[in-house]
Protein backbone atom coordinates (compact mmCIF):
# COMPACT_ATOMS: atom_id res chain seq x y z
CA UNK A 1 0.00 0.00 0.00
CA UNK A 2 1.35 3.43 -0.66
CA UNK A 3 1.79 6.28 1.69
CA UNK A 4 -0.54 7.93 -0.26
CA UNK A 5 -3.14 5.33 -0.08
CA UNK A 6 -2.93 4.44 3.79
CA UNK A 7 -4.97 7.07 4.57
CA UNK A 8 -7.69 6.89 2.28
CA UNK A 9 -8.29 2.82 1.86
CA UNK A 10 -9.09 0.19 5.23
CA UNK A 11 -9.31 -3.37 4.92
CA UNK A 12 -10.91 -5.31 8.02
CA UNK A 13 -12.21 -8.76 8.86
CA UNK A 14 -15.48 -9.08 9.90
CA UNK A 15 -18.51 -11.43 9.88
CA UNK A 16 -16.61 -14.45 8.15
CA UNK A 17 -16.04 -11.58 5.50
CA UNK A 18 -13.77 -9.02 4.38
CA UNK A 19 -14.63 -4.86 4.57
CA UNK A 20 -13.02 -2.27 2.19
CA UNK A 21 -13.36 1.18 3.22
CA UNK A 22 -12.34 4.14 0.96
CA UNK A 23 -12.79 7.77 1.72
CA UNK A 24 -12.79 9.88 -1.67
CA UNK A 25 -10.63 12.34 1.06
CA UNK A 26 -9.19 11.89 4.14
CA UNK A 27 -11.03 10.03 7.14
CA UNK A 28 -12.18 11.70 9.79
CA UNK A 29 -10.75 11.13 13.41
CA UNK A 30 -12.89 7.81 14.87
CA UNK A 31 -14.77 6.80 11.95
CA UNK A 32 -13.32 3.74 11.11
CA UNK A 33 -13.34 2.81 14.87
CA UNK A 34 -16.92 3.57 14.75
CA UNK A 35 -17.37 1.49 11.62
CA UNK A 36 -15.34 -1.73 13.06
CA UNK A 37 -17.75 -1.25 16.02
CA UNK A 38 -20.87 -1.72 14.33
CA UNK A 39 -20.07 -4.56 12.36
CA UNK A 40 -18.49 -6.12 15.40
CA UNK A 41 -21.22 -5.60 17.81
CA UNK A 42 -23.81 -7.46 14.86
CA UNK A 43 -21.37 -10.33 14.19
CA UNK A 44 -21.15 -11.06 18.10
CA UNK A 45 -25.15 -10.93 18.53
CA UNK A 46 -26.16 -12.58 15.33
CA UNK A 47 -23.58 -15.18 14.01
CA UNK A 48 -24.66 -18.92 14.02
CA UNK A 49 -20.95 -19.73 13.58
CA UNK A 50 -20.39 -18.27 17.02
CA UNK A 51 -21.37 -20.80 19.64
CA UNK A 52 -21.81 -17.78 22.12
CA UNK A 53 -23.98 -15.74 19.82
CA UNK A 54 -27.36 -15.05 21.00
CA UNK A 55 -28.42 -16.47 17.33
CA UNK A 56 -27.02 -19.91 18.25
CA UNK A 57 -28.80 -20.06 21.54
CA UNK A 58 -31.90 -19.23 19.80
CA UNK A 59 -31.24 -21.73 16.73
CA UNK A 60 -30.47 -24.29 19.60
CA UNK A 61 -33.80 -23.81 21.32
CA UNK A 62 -31.62 -22.25 24.62
CA UNK A 63 -33.86 -18.99 24.09
CA UNK A 64 -37.18 -18.38 22.76
CA UNK A 65 -37.82 -15.30 20.51
CA UNK A 66 -39.95 -13.88 22.39
CA UNK A 67 -37.34 -14.01 25.45
CA UNK A 68 -34.98 -12.76 22.88
CA UNK A 69 -33.38 -9.07 23.26
CA UNK A 70 -35.09 -6.14 21.49
CA UNK A 71 -32.68 -6.28 18.62
CA UNK A 72 -33.09 -9.36 17.81
CA UNK A 73 -36.94 -9.51 17.94
CA UNK A 74 -36.39 -6.27 15.78
CA UNK A 75 -34.16 -8.40 13.18
CA UNK A 76 -36.62 -11.33 13.19
CA UNK A 77 -39.74 -8.91 12.48
CA UNK A 78 -37.72 -6.80 9.73
CA UNK A 79 -36.46 -10.49 8.31
CA UNK A 80 -39.97 -11.93 8.57
CA UNK A 81 -41.39 -8.23 6.85
CA UNK A 82 -38.77 -8.98 3.83
CA UNK A 83 -40.26 -12.93 3.66
CA UNK A 84 -43.95 -11.45 3.10
CA UNK A 85 -42.93 -8.73 1.22
CA UNK A 86 -40.76 -11.13 -1.60
CA UNK A 87 -43.86 -13.62 -1.08
CA UNK A 88 -41.56 -15.99 0.23
CA UNK A 89 -38.55 -16.04 -1.54
CA UNK A 90 -36.23 -14.54 1.37
CA UNK A 91 -36.74 -16.28 4.41
CA UNK A 92 -35.39 -15.72 7.88
CA UNK A 93 -35.59 -19.57 7.98
CA UNK A 94 -32.70 -22.67 7.79
CA UNK A 95 -34.40 -25.80 5.58
CA UNK A 96 -34.06 -26.95 9.28
CA UNK A 97 -36.72 -24.58 10.12
CA UNK A 98 -33.76 -22.62 12.73
CA UNK A 99 -33.95 -18.82 12.12
CA UNK A 100 -31.12 -17.43 10.60
CA UNK A 101 -30.91 -13.66 10.43
CA UNK A 102 -27.36 -13.28 8.16
CA UNK A 103 -29.29 -12.19 5.19
CA UNK A 104 -30.19 -9.11 6.80
CA UNK A 105 -27.69 -8.70 9.13
CA UNK A 106 -24.52 -8.07 6.95
CA UNK A 107 -26.99 -5.44 5.14
CA UNK A 108 -27.92 -4.01 8.77
CA UNK A 109 -24.46 -3.51 9.54
CA UNK A 110 -23.37 -1.63 6.11
CA UNK A 111 -26.12 0.40 6.73
CA UNK A 112 -25.52 1.38 10.18
CA UNK A 113 -21.96 1.90 9.09
CA UNK A 114 -23.21 4.36 6.43
CA UNK A 115 -24.84 6.55 9.66
CA UNK A 116 -21.57 6.12 11.54
CA UNK A 117 -19.84 7.82 8.75
CA UNK A 118 -21.97 10.38 8.45
CA UNK A 119 -22.13 11.16 12.29
CA UNK A 120 -18.30 11.21 12.16
CA UNK A 121 -18.88 14.01 9.18
CA UNK A 122 -18.09 11.95 6.30
CA UNK A 123 -19.61 12.65 3.06
CA UNK A 124 -17.76 10.43 0.39
CA UNK A 125 -16.87 6.87 0.61
CA UNK A 126 -17.29 3.71 -0.60
CA UNK A 127 -18.02 0.88 1.64
CA UNK A 128 -17.88 -2.92 0.14
CA UNK A 129 -18.56 -5.89 3.02
CA UNK A 130 -17.97 -8.99 1.50
CA UNK A 131 -18.57 -8.28 -2.20
CA UNK A 132 -21.73 -6.03 -0.88
CA UNK A 133 -21.52 -2.13 -1.34
CA UNK A 134 -22.73 1.30 -0.06
CA UNK A 135 -21.64 4.44 -1.38
CA UNK A 136 -21.81 8.32 -0.35
CA UNK A 137 -21.00 10.88 -2.60
CA UNK A 138 -18.48 10.26 -5.21
CA UNK A 139 -14.71 9.68 -5.44
CA UNK A 140 -12.34 12.74 -5.20
CA UNK A 141 -11.89 13.42 -8.93
CA UNK A 142 -15.71 14.09 -8.42
CA UNK A 143 -16.41 11.00 -11.08
CA UNK A 144 -19.27 8.81 -9.80
CA UNK A 145 -18.42 5.70 -7.70
CA UNK A 146 -18.29 2.55 -10.06
CA UNK A 147 -19.07 -0.81 -8.85
CA UNK A 148 -17.78 -3.85 -11.20
CA UNK A 149 -19.82 -6.98 -11.38
CA UNK A 150 -18.03 -10.47 -11.14
CA UNK A 151 -17.89 -12.70 -13.59
CA UNK A 152 -20.44 -15.79 -12.39
CA UNK A 153 -18.05 -18.17 -14.07
CA UNK A 154 -14.55 -16.45 -13.48
CA UNK A 155 -13.91 -14.51 -10.61
CA UNK A 156 -11.28 -13.34 -11.57
CA UNK A 157 -13.48 -11.41 -14.20
CA UNK A 158 -15.86 -8.44 -14.60
CA UNK A 159 -18.82 -8.73 -16.72
CA UNK A 160 -20.65 -5.64 -16.23
CA UNK A 161 -20.26 -2.38 -13.76
CA UNK A 162 -22.79 -0.08 -12.14
CA UNK A 163 -22.49 3.46 -11.87
CA UNK A 164 -23.59 4.89 -8.60
CA UNK A 165 -25.85 7.59 -8.04
CA UNK A 166 -27.61 9.54 -4.94
CA UNK A 167 -31.10 7.68 -6.51
CA UNK A 168 -29.03 4.30 -6.42
CA UNK A 169 -25.74 4.59 -4.43
CA UNK A 170 -26.26 0.46 -3.16
CA UNK A 171 -25.19 -2.55 -4.96
CA UNK A 172 -25.52 -5.80 -3.78
CA UNK A 173 -24.66 -9.43 -5.55
CA UNK A 174 -25.69 -13.00 -4.49
CA UNK A 175 -24.33 -15.75 -6.26
CA UNK A 176 -23.82 -19.77 -5.88
CA UNK A 177 -20.17 -19.35 -6.65
CA UNK A 178 -18.68 -18.46 -3.41
CA UNK A 179 -20.93 -19.45 -0.15
CA UNK A 180 -24.02 -20.92 -1.76
CA UNK A 181 -24.78 -22.67 0.79
CA UNK A 182 -26.98 -19.91 2.80
CA UNK A 183 -29.06 -19.72 -0.35
CA UNK A 184 -32.71 -21.48 -0.31
CA UNK A 185 -34.63 -21.62 -3.41
CA UNK A 186 -38.23 -20.79 -3.32
CA UNK A 187 -40.50 -23.70 -3.09
CA UNK A 188 -38.30 -25.42 -1.05
CA UNK A 189 -39.84 -27.42 1.59
CA UNK A 190 -36.86 -29.57 2.80
CA UNK A 191 -36.34 -31.71 5.90
CA UNK A 192 -32.81 -31.92 7.23
CA UNK A 193 -32.92 -35.13 5.81
CA UNK A 194 -33.51 -34.21 2.35
CA UNK A 195 -30.89 -31.24 2.27
CA UNK A 196 -28.36 -34.29 3.70
CA UNK A 197 -29.50 -36.19 0.53
CA UNK A 198 -29.13 -33.38 -2.22
CA UNK A 199 -26.69 -33.54 -4.26
CA UNK A 200 -24.07 -30.66 -3.94
CA UNK A 201 -21.04 -29.08 -5.28
CA UNK A 202 -18.75 -26.07 -4.30
CA UNK A 203 -19.93 -24.52 -7.51
CA UNK A 204 -23.76 -25.72 -7.12
CA UNK A 205 -25.90 -25.94 -4.01
CA UNK A 206 -28.13 -28.28 -3.14
CA UNK A 207 -30.69 -28.21 -5.53
CA UNK A 208 -33.55 -28.91 -3.28
CA UNK A 209 -36.90 -31.01 -3.95
CA UNK A 210 -39.69 -28.46 -4.42
CA UNK A 211 -38.00 -26.14 -6.76
CA UNK A 212 -40.03 -25.82 -9.90
CA UNK A 213 -37.63 -24.29 -12.18
CA UNK A 214 -35.65 -26.21 -14.71
CA UNK A 215 -32.06 -26.48 -13.69
CA UNK A 216 -30.82 -24.49 -16.62
CA UNK A 217 -33.09 -21.40 -15.68
CA UNK A 218 -32.16 -21.47 -12.08
CA UNK A 219 -29.87 -18.16 -11.48
CA UNK A 220 -26.30 -18.40 -10.85
CA UNK A 221 -25.77 -14.83 -9.94
CA UNK A 222 -28.03 -11.70 -9.14
CA UNK A 223 -27.22 -8.06 -8.77
CA UNK A 224 -29.29 -5.53 -7.65
CA UNK A 225 -29.05 -1.59 -7.51
CA UNK A 226 -31.14 -0.12 -5.02
CA UNK A 227 -31.53 3.33 -3.21
CA UNK A 228 -30.21 1.09 -0.04
CA UNK A 229 -28.31 -1.80 0.92
CA UNK A 230 -31.29 -3.19 2.50
CA UNK A 231 -33.23 -3.31 -0.31
CA UNK A 232 -30.36 -4.13 -2.48
CA UNK A 233 -29.51 -7.52 -0.97
CA UNK A 234 -32.12 -8.84 0.27
CA UNK A 235 -33.55 -8.56 -3.25
CA UNK A 236 -30.58 -10.20 -4.90
CA UNK A 237 -30.76 -13.03 -2.27
CA UNK A 238 -34.61 -12.83 -2.94
CA UNK A 239 -34.52 -13.24 -6.94
CA UNK A 240 -31.46 -15.62 -6.68
CA UNK A 241 -33.91 -17.90 -4.61
CA UNK A 242 -36.99 -17.08 -6.55
CA UNK A 243 -35.89 -16.81 -10.36
CA UNK A 244 -37.73 -14.70 -12.58
CA UNK A 245 -41.11 -14.72 -10.83
CA UNK A 246 -39.17 -12.80 -8.07
CA UNK A 247 -37.39 -10.36 -10.50
CA UNK A 248 -40.43 -9.49 -11.90
CA UNK A 249 -42.23 -8.92 -8.60
CA UNK A 250 -39.21 -6.68 -7.59
CA UNK A 251 -39.54 -4.94 -10.62
CA UNK A 252 -42.94 -4.19 -10.22
CA UNK A 253 -42.22 -3.14 -6.49
CA UNK A 254 -39.31 -1.79 -6.03
CA UNK A 255 -37.04 0.85 -7.81
CA UNK A 256 -34.06 -1.15 -9.06
CA UNK A 257 -32.12 -2.13 -11.63
CA UNK A 258 -31.30 -5.96 -11.72
CA UNK A 259 -28.70 -7.68 -13.72
CA UNK A 260 -28.94 -11.36 -13.38
CA UNK A 261 -27.68 -14.76 -14.93
CA UNK A 262 -28.62 -18.26 -15.23
CA UNK A 263 -27.18 -21.69 -15.20
CA UNK A 264 -27.49 -21.66 -18.93
CA UNK A 265 -25.49 -18.34 -19.11
CA UNK A 266 -28.33 -16.13 -20.49
CA UNK A 267 -28.64 -12.68 -18.82
CA UNK A 268 -31.62 -10.74 -17.81
CA UNK A 269 -30.43 -7.14 -17.46
CA UNK A 270 -32.44 -3.99 -16.94
CA UNK A 271 -31.60 -0.71 -18.74
CA UNK A 272 -28.67 0.27 -16.62
CA UNK A 273 -27.40 -2.73 -16.88
CA UNK A 274 -27.35 -2.78 -21.27
CA UNK A 275 -24.75 -1.82 -23.59
CA UNK A 276 -25.78 1.72 -25.49
CA UNK A 277 -27.18 0.48 -28.95
CA UNK B 1 -41.72 -13.75 -25.41
CA UNK B 2 -40.23 -16.26 -27.56
CA UNK B 3 -36.80 -17.18 -27.34
CA UNK B 4 -34.99 -19.50 -30.51
CA UNK B 5 -32.31 -21.56 -28.86
CA UNK B 6 -29.60 -23.15 -31.49
CA UNK B 7 -27.45 -25.81 -29.96
CA UNK B 8 -27.92 -23.77 -26.24
CA UNK B 9 -27.02 -20.29 -27.38
CA UNK B 10 -30.24 -17.92 -27.84
CA UNK B 11 -30.08 -16.90 -31.68
CA UNK B 12 -33.73 -15.07 -31.97
CA UNK B 13 -35.69 -12.89 -29.38
CA UNK B 14 -38.98 -12.20 -30.17
CA UNK B 15 -41.57 -10.22 -28.28
CA UNK B 16 -45.80 -10.44 -28.62
CA UNK B 17 -47.39 -7.78 -25.91
CA UNK B 18 -50.88 -8.79 -24.96
CA UNK B 19 -53.47 -5.80 -25.18
CA UNK B 20 -54.70 -4.67 -22.32
CA UNK B 21 -51.84 -6.00 -19.88
CA UNK B 22 -49.09 -2.99 -20.90
CA UNK B 23 -48.29 -3.07 -16.73
CA UNK B 24 -46.66 -6.82 -17.55
CA UNK B 25 -45.16 -6.30 -21.09
CA UNK B 26 -43.30 -3.23 -19.23
CA UNK B 27 -42.26 -4.92 -16.54
CA UNK B 28 -41.00 -7.98 -18.81
CA UNK B 29 -39.39 -5.50 -21.01
CA UNK B 30 -37.29 -4.18 -18.11
CA UNK B 31 -35.77 -6.92 -17.63
CA UNK B 32 -35.37 -8.75 -21.27
CA UNK B 33 -33.00 -12.03 -21.73
CA UNK B 34 -30.04 -10.23 -23.64
CA UNK B 35 -26.52 -11.82 -25.58
CA UNK B 36 -23.66 -11.11 -23.28
CA UNK B 37 -22.64 -9.04 -26.11
CA UNK B 38 -25.44 -6.67 -24.76
CA UNK B 39 -25.10 -6.29 -21.24
CA UNK B 40 -22.61 -3.71 -20.30
CA UNK B 41 -19.35 -4.40 -20.23
CA UNK B 42 -16.72 -3.47 -17.54
CA UNK B 43 -14.08 -0.33 -17.97
CA UNK B 44 -11.77 -1.68 -15.28
CA UNK B 45 -9.79 1.80 -15.39
CA UNK B 46 -13.19 3.48 -14.09
CA UNK B 47 -14.08 0.45 -11.33
CA UNK B 48 -13.72 1.49 -7.28
CA UNK B 49 -15.02 -1.34 -6.13
CA UNK B 50 -15.91 -4.91 -7.03
CA UNK B 51 -19.91 -6.97 -6.01
CA UNK B 52 -19.98 -10.48 -6.22
CA UNK B 53 -21.24 -13.13 -4.58
CA UNK B 54 -20.12 -13.58 -0.94
CA UNK B 55 -16.56 -13.98 -0.21
CA UNK B 56 -14.78 -16.10 2.91
CA UNK B 57 -11.99 -13.81 4.40
CA UNK B 58 -9.59 -16.46 2.87
CA UNK B 59 -11.03 -15.79 -0.40
CA UNK B 60 -11.24 -12.21 0.05
CA UNK B 61 -6.81 -12.52 -0.34
CA UNK B 62 -7.65 -14.07 -3.99
CA UNK B 63 -10.18 -11.78 -4.85
CA UNK B 64 -10.19 -8.84 -7.69
CA UNK B 65 -11.68 -6.52 -4.55
CA UNK B 66 -7.98 -7.40 -2.95
CA UNK B 67 -6.11 -6.78 -6.02
CA UNK B 68 -8.26 -3.50 -5.83
CA UNK B 69 -7.79 -2.63 -2.09
CA UNK B 70 -3.46 -3.33 -2.90
CA UNK B 71 -3.35 -1.21 -5.92
CA UNK B 72 -4.30 1.82 -3.77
Amino acid sequence: MTAAGRGQRHVFDTMGTTVSLVFAGSAPAGALDAVEAVFAALNRRFSRYRDDSEASAVARGDLAVADSSPQFREAFALAEQWRADTLGAFTPYRPDGSIDLAGVIKAQAILDAGDALRRHGATAWCLNAGGDVLTSGAQADGRPWVVGIVDPTDRTALMSQFTCSAMHPAVATSGVAERGEHIWRAGDVATTASVAAAPSSPTSPAWLPGSTEAVEDRLVQVTVAARDIMTADVLATAILAGGRRTLEHALVRWDVEVLACSAAGEFLATDAFRAAD
Amino acid sequence: MTVTLVNGKITDITYKTTVGDNRSAQIEARSIPVLKAAVLAANSTDVSTVSGATYTTKKYLSSLQSALDQAA
